[in-house]
């Protein structure tokens, strides 16, 4: 299961090398992984409204329950190497999702 | 009793669900027998699904066609026979032991983390990234199956819009049901970072649709002839229906096919995932 979201999200940002999947506990009854990505990377692993995480999860969930476990966790967190000054807005913009339409503009047109 | 399917779920529910998934049939054209009542133990331990026999009604073909709106139920009738034989057949399997067809499609290997433009060649196509990353994604899940690239429907040229459909293939009952997940949802987010992935490592936006075991084809079916089956109610009665909530690309179906009555209106209310189609005649019924 880390390999998964190891696989998924150094395939999803710009810095795969900032990518780390550590095991915070993984018994019979429950994975729960922790991902840290690069600062910039962070929308592209959680997504808009959170879409990408959730689609990481069910995928965890499918496989736990395919090893009969109950629980999965996953935890998020922006590379600890990096400043700690976390800033919501710019998680939003830094991400862009291939599949959408471009993203309302910001900035109002008349401005 | 003939063309009868089992299926198993989390609850009974759920397994008639799959069941009428897999038979191509609606609720009122089949028999419901529960085999199992689901129980929860401790999840994983001594934990037993629900699980249900469903037949067709026999009969149900001397049912007198509504209106000539019939050939959705053509449709399912299409689909049906071949289907049930194969399920049959899985299901004779499955009955002699996991076991037996454990082997039958084996465990993914050659598992990476490397991102997929430094693992595959340059010149590799955009369906060899989709399967790679597919392929990827369901070893690293611990899922035994495998990944067949659809051709497109006969009859359509293939062209630049034709999207790429990857079919996930198994003979086990349990992995389908948790690759599919409920109301589709597991399927939806293989899709979704699947086609992210590819997007992200070709550079190319491409649209993949990943189905297993042809789930979306035959949920389209069902979807399609229940969009008739609904709208000839609401003719009848001239009172608007609104229909289960449903994800997005499943209501598309139901306003795409009703769209082409011209006596018929369809509306999404509600929001996320409780959004449910009403369905309603255009205008008042004369008397």
């Amino acid at each position: 299961m880390q390999g998964l979201i190891e696989f998924l999200a150094r395939n999803l940002v710009d810095t795969p090398d900032a990518v780390a999947v550590r095991q915070l506990r993984d018994d019979r009854y429950a994975t729960i992984l922790r991902l840290d990505v690069d600062n910039d990377d962070l929308g592209k692993v959680i997504g808009r409204q959170g879409r990408v995480a959730k689609a990481m999860r069910t995928l965890m969930r499918a496989s736990a329950t395919l090893q009969g476990k109950r629980h999965i966790g996953l935890e998020i967190h922006e590379d600890m190497r990096q400043e700690q000054q976390p800033d919501q807005d710019q998680d939003q913009e830094a991400y862009q999702e291939p599949h959408d339409e471009a993203p309302a503009p910001e900035q109002s047109p008349e401005a | 009793m003939e063309g009868a399917v089992e299926a198993s779920g989390k609850s009974i529910e759920d397994a008639i669900l799959q069941a009428l998934a897999r038979l191509g049939r609606n609720r009122d054209e089949v028999e419901i027998q529960v085999l199992q009542e689901p129980s929860r133990g401790t999840r994983g331990m001594g934990a037993r699904e629900a699980r249900v026999r469903v037949y067709p009604k026999a009969g149900r073909a001397a049912r007198p066609a509504p209106e000539p709106l019939a050939d959705a139920d053509d449709y399912a009738d299409d689909y049906t026979p071949e289907d049930a034989r194969d399920e049959e057949t899985l299901d004779a399997e499955y009955a002699e032991g996991y076991e037996a067809d454990a082997d039958a499609y084996p465990v993914i290997e050659e598992l990476t983390i490397t991102p997929l433009r430094e693992l595959l060649p340059e010149d590799a196509s955009i369906e060899e990234f989709a399967v790679e990353a597919l392929r990827q994604i369901l070893g690293h899940m611990g899922v035994r199956a495998a990944i067949e690239v659809n051709e497109p429907p006969e009859g359509e040229e293939e062209n630049e819009d034709t999207p790429l459909i990857l079919n996930i293939r198994s003979d086990d009952q349990t992995t389908l049901s948790l690759l599919i997940g409920r109301r589709g949802e597991t399927l939806a987010s293989l899709q979704l970072l699947v086609n992210l992935v590819v997007s992200k490592q070709t550079g190319h936006r491409e649209h993949v649709i990943v189905d297993a075991e042809d789930y979306r084809v035959r949920r389209e079916h069902n979807l399609r002839s229940m969009a008739l089956r609904v709208a000839n109610q609401v003719r009848r009665s001239g009172h608007p229906i609104t229909l289960e909530a449903m994800p997005p690309n499943e209501r598309r179906i139901i306003h795409m096919v009703l769209a082409e009555t011209g006596d018929i209106a369809t509306e999404s209310t509600g929001e996320g995932d409780q959004r449910r189609v009403v369905v309603s005649l255009k205008r008042p019924v004369r008397a």
